[in-house]
């Protein structure tokens, strides 16, 4: 099992991250409360995985009963694996037609719903020695085969391919027209 | 980029001056207005100018809203989008164009995007700005989206280029029957919006301003001013994207009759695609629901779809139905 040094170093970058905590601790310095507010960047751009859980140390490496913790994430990394992000390749060249910020579409603000975060605080000792799990990563795999359901529950076809771009739904819907 | 000399015009006559090709020079003078297209079709290298005129502040270009006199009102080419958003004059007169305009890149944009560019902007094609290709429309040999990927390409017109117009702002006018005062040398001329841009052909690679000439003004006349009038834009996500379709439609409805329409497509064509097959059946018909498919079915009948565009044939009727349905009196606005 690797040690917390170790672990750090095969765990590679931190996801980027602003904490603000708050101590209350009696004369004798026994600590009697840990208030913990994270925000953490979790997009395309930065780590995710086990790195991402911030606030699950606190939970458990003080001998503090009275401990409070937020965590946020600033933006949900939706796109890449289901609505919009895709690589154009032409197939002829083998250019990358969309290498820019432009044509290769990450979701503005406008297109990122409300974001509700609930943490699963059961540790995972087998893990690693922090007991931390994966928050970064893990939630994305879930929420494109998630909207991609609520694609098939909406147009009754299944689209088996990301992203779920207006011009595969359409081209859907067309194919299932002109097969009916 | 290719080296280019900069010039800063103090007067339209100047500009004019500045933009006529100078002796044993290969390559055009460009305007230099809000830059948003300019600067990065030259870093791609998709321009290349020989010079670039600055004409912010030529002191009588126009760069305001006003009233005409009329009942219409005229837009300065320097005016930029984002004023155009904030104008009063406009918001009662002409809301389709304003709504149309919100819907034009970003606000950072917008506040530098004058309107006269605007209407000039290149093709926003992967194939044109891509720096290592060199598709017909920059001076190659072939259209290379016609066999390549053209997802968000043309769907009408069979021209050379397959491009589609990336400019918001001129769907709306097409709609609104605007025109477009220009400034030449010889002579200052005004074009219908129409007129301001053909199908791309072997012998016309660009609008049909010519490279020596300046756009001082759009003209927009009373006869579409508190017309019924809708805008509906589908892109590939909410902010910041160009159209993959748009509808633009401006109605004169008088007792439940259509009198007069005026529907444009974009986002589906090289240029702002006039639908005038819609148009006719519209005109002179009780507006109910059957005669809106009708109009639709009209406008998407010459529609022509590469190997990847098909989608468009539907993004492009939906969006057009919608926005009949919404500027028609008393027919439930469908979503």
């Amino acid at each position: 099992m690797l040690d917390r040094s170790a672990e750090n170093l095969a765990a590679g970058n931190r996801n980027s991250t602003r904490q603000q905590v708050r101590l209350g601790a009696r004369r004798d310095g026994t600590l009697t409360a840990i208030a913990v507010d994270a925000v953490a960047a979790i997009g395309a751009e930065t780590v995710g995985g086990e790195a991402s859980n911030i606030v699950g140390i606190y939970q458990r490496l003080y001998r503090c009963a009275n401990v409070h913790t937020r965590q946020r994430a600033m933006r949900v990394n939706l796109g890449p694996s289901c609505l919009l992000e895709e690589r154009v390749v032409d197939a002829r060249s083998g250019i990358v037609l969309n290498a820019n910020l432009e044509d290769y579409r990450v979701p503005t603000v406008a297109d990122v719903p409300a974001i509700v975060w609930v943490g699963v605080d059961h540790p995972d000792p087998e893990a690693n020695v922090t007991g931390a799990k994966g928050i970064g990563e893990p939630p994305i795999i879930a929420t494109a085969a998630a909207i991609a359901n609520a694609v098939h529950d909406a147009i009754g076809i299944r689209l088996r391919d990301a992203p779920l771009s207006r011009k595969r739904v359409l081209d859907a819907l067309r194919a299932a027209r002109r097969q009916a | 980029m290719s080296p280019f000399a900069y010039q800063r015009a103090a007067s339209i006559a100047q500009a004019l001056e500045q933009l006529a090709p100078a002796a044993g020079e290969a390559r055009h003078a460009a305007v230099l207005a809000g830059g948003t297209d300019l600067l990065p079709l030259m870093h791609t290298g998709a321009a290349a100018p020989a010079r670039l005129v600055d004409i912010k502040r030529a002191a009588d270009m126009p760069a305001s809203v006003v009233d005409d006199g009329a009942g219409g009102v005229y837009i300065g080419a320097l005016v930029r989008l984002g004023d155009l958003v904030r104008d009063p004059l406009l918001r009662t007169r002409f809301p389709m164009l304003v709504h149309a305009v919100c819907d034009a890149a970003t606000e950072q944009l917008r506040n530098v995007a004058t309107v006269g560019g605007n209407l000039l902007q290149r093709p926003r094609c992967w194939y044109f700005r891509n720096p290592g290709l060199r598709c017909w429309l920059h001076g190659g040999e072939h259209c290379l989206a016609r066999d390549g990927d053209n997802r968000e390409h043309a769907i009408f017109g069979d021209g050379p280029c397959r491009a589609v117009h990336p400019s918001d702002p001129a769907v709306a006018l097409l709609a609104l029957d605007a025109a477009v005062r220009i400034a030449g040398s010889e002579r200052e001329r005004t074009l219908a919006i129409d007129g301001l841009y053909a199908e791309p052909s072997p012998q016309r690679r660009r609008e049909t301003v010519l490279e020596e000439e300046l756009i001082l003004g759009v003209e927009l006349p009373a006869s579409t001013a508190w017309r019924r009038s809708a805008w509906i834009k589908e892109k590939a996500r909410k902010a910041w994207a160009f159209a993959l379709a748009s509808a633009a439609v401006s109605l004169d409805v008088d007792d439940g009759v259509v009198r007069d329409a005026r529907i444009a497509l974009g986002g589906v064509a090289p240029m702002p695609w006039r639908a005038a097959a819609a148009e006719s059946v519209l005109r002179g018909a009780p507006a109910d629901a059957s005669r809106v498919e009708r109009a639709c079915d009209a406008a998407l009948d010459t529609a022509c779809a590469l190997s990847d565009n098909g989608y468009k044939i539907d993004l492009a009727r939906t969006a057009l139905r919608r926005c009949l349905l919404r500027a028609l009196p008393d027919t439930p606005a469908r979503r």
